[in-house]
């Protein structure tokens, strides 16, 4: 890896930081767990855009990691794993076939895929099936909140295609 | 010729299938009956069904009255004297029980009779026999007490009866044995669903008097029994524990719990409270940052140590089923969870 690329990434993964914190102060619209807009994952996929799967999966882990010591205790990182797993694979199978263009298409999956990992892993740490009343609101916030961040990260990087590469 | 035409075909499918049915709509103690049998034995189960109903409808020291007066005394005491034969005088008026009563007996001989799917109608009072001919249950509407034509939900029956008294055409008839005057408690509408149809048949007569609340106190009581269908003035909907599953509605409904929750710290139980037997508010802590108030049928978070405060926000539960409690509340990052046992 070159020192160019291994800083960007660096520098991606700490705006992912920065994002994914900043996003924690504000107090939660809806009291469902879960149900938040999830900017630092336009990073993630923007970061698929530019450097491939590779780098996007360093930056993702990175943030996951940082902002799991940074804020909350080791459960809440379990769910952030939880989610962030699922959601980059389901945002690498899709960004190759529908490119930028279709980038809200992409960050609704990976919103869906998200909401839905955490939402298993919350009901197998505290042993509450009742938490899957919530999957409903889960799955529509997931997919909403993950179309537009998926419109971002998509908008972003095609205006960087032509100057930052 | 013309108008025969629907009621042959019906005879030609129902034959068809190689099911025999039988029905039968007659007029008794003021309201129209209809007894409806599936298989081989049913023309025979409907015709000894209607004697039955005639013959318990005659008034005197009969068999059937003195088993009448057992089940009205066992209701006059479930409901605290809400439901009492003996309100006019030493005459008994069965008026809020024979039907259910009757039921019971069609449903009898139709069992008697071999019958596996059957409809006992009897004007506000059903007896749903087995399920229908295609396996499923049967399902009866609950009837809009503000506007007849409408329905405001569907229950589900198998082998059971729903018996129901609210503000109908001939509801409003329904005496407060303690003041003599016409019940008005807050319950515009009140469905019973138990295995014996003269209880059902009693009960809801004496828990549109009771109102809401103490019809809920004698259910909790009394769950393996009974489960209850209520309509308030307002319209709210609210059906107990063990209706949730077979009552639907298009307008929503809420459903009264047992009133037991379970408080869980990382997955393991560690408080179950009875809403209901609380009677003065207290706090409980729960690992090291959560506080949980609990109040008489009313459970909620009052802090967490966490930052998003979700837990704290989220709607209480409450055993009345008036508000939205059914999801628990949960904090997930000190692993705290509060529901409903």
């Amino acid at each position: 890896m070159s020192a160019r690329k291994l800083t960007r990434l660096a520098l991606l993964t700490a705006a992912a930081l920065a994002v994914y914190v900043a996003e924690a102060r504000i107090p939660p619209i809806v009291p469902i767990p879960g149900i938040k807009l999830g900017l630092a994952n336009a990073v993630t996929l923007f970061a698929m855009y530019m450097y491939g799967l590779p780098g996007a999966a360093l930056v993702a882990a990175g943030r996951i990691l940082l902002g799991g010591f940074a804020s909350g205790g080791f459960s809440m990182l379990l769910y952030s794993l939880a989610g962030g797993f699922l959601s980059f694979f389901a945002m690498a199978a899709l960004i190759k076939p529908l490119g930028t263009r279709f980038s809200f298409v992409t960050g609704a999956v990976g919103g869906l895929a998200h909401n839905l990992a955490q939402l298993v892993a919350a009901v197998a740490v505290t042993k509450t099936p009742e938490l899957f009343l919530y999957l409903p609101a889960l799955l529509v916030s997931g997919a909403v909140t993950g179309a537009f961040t998926g419109l971002c990260a998509g908008i972003i990087a095609g205006r960087f295609e032509k100057y930052w590469l | 010729m013309k108008r025969f035409l629907p009621f042959l075909t019906a005879v030609i499918l129902l034959t068809g299938c190689g099911n025999s049915s039988a029905t039968r709509e007659f007029f008794a103690m003021d309201t129209v009956m209809t007894l409806t049998a599936y298989g081989s034995n049913a023309e025979n189960a409907v015709a000894l069904a209607e004697r039955v109903i005639l013959f318990a409808t005659i008034p005197g020291e009969t068999k059937e009255h003195e088993q009448m007066l057992q089940i009205a005394e066992e209701a006059r005491i479930m409901t605290g004297g809400a439901f009492d034969v003996y309100y006019a005088g030493a005459e008994p008026d069965f008026g809020g029980i024979a039907k259910g009563y009757a039921a019971d007996e069609a449903a009898r001989i139709f069992r008697e009779n071999g019958i596996k799917s059957g409809l006992i109608n009897l004007g506000g009072n059903i007896y749903a026999i087995g399920s229908k001919t295609n396996g499923k249950p049967w399902e009866i509407a609950v009837q809009s007490p503000f506007d007849e034509s409408k329905i405001v939900g569907t229950i589900k029956l198998a082998d059971t009866s729903a018996s129901t008294s609210g503000l109908y055409r001939r509801g409003e008839h329904i005496i407060d044995p303690a003041t003599g005057l016409p019940a008005h408690s807050g319950l515009a509408s009140v469905t019973v669903v138990c295995k014996s149809s003269a209880i059902a048949d009693a009960l809801s007569t004496g828990f549109f008097v009771l109102g809401r609340a103490r019809a809920l106190e004698v259910w909790r009581e009394n769950r393996e029994l009974f489960d209850l269908v209520l309509i308030d003035d307002d319209g709210a909907v609210a059906v107990t524990a063990g209706l949730e599953k077979s009552f639907s509605s298009d307008g929503g409904f809420a459903t009264v719990n047992s009133g037991e929750i379970g408080i869980f710290l990382d997955g393991e139980l560690l408080h179950s409270v009875d809403l209901n037997a609380v009677t003065e508010p207290y706090d409980l802590p729960v690992g090291d940052g959560n506080v949980v108030r609990i109040a008489h049928g009313e459970v909620y978070m009052l802090s967490a140590s966490c930052r998003d405060q979700i837990c704290v926000k989220h709607a209480h539960l409450s055993a009345d089923g008036r508000r939205d409690g059914d999801t628990p509340i949960v904090c997930l990052p000190n692993n705290v969870v509060v529901k409903w046992l």
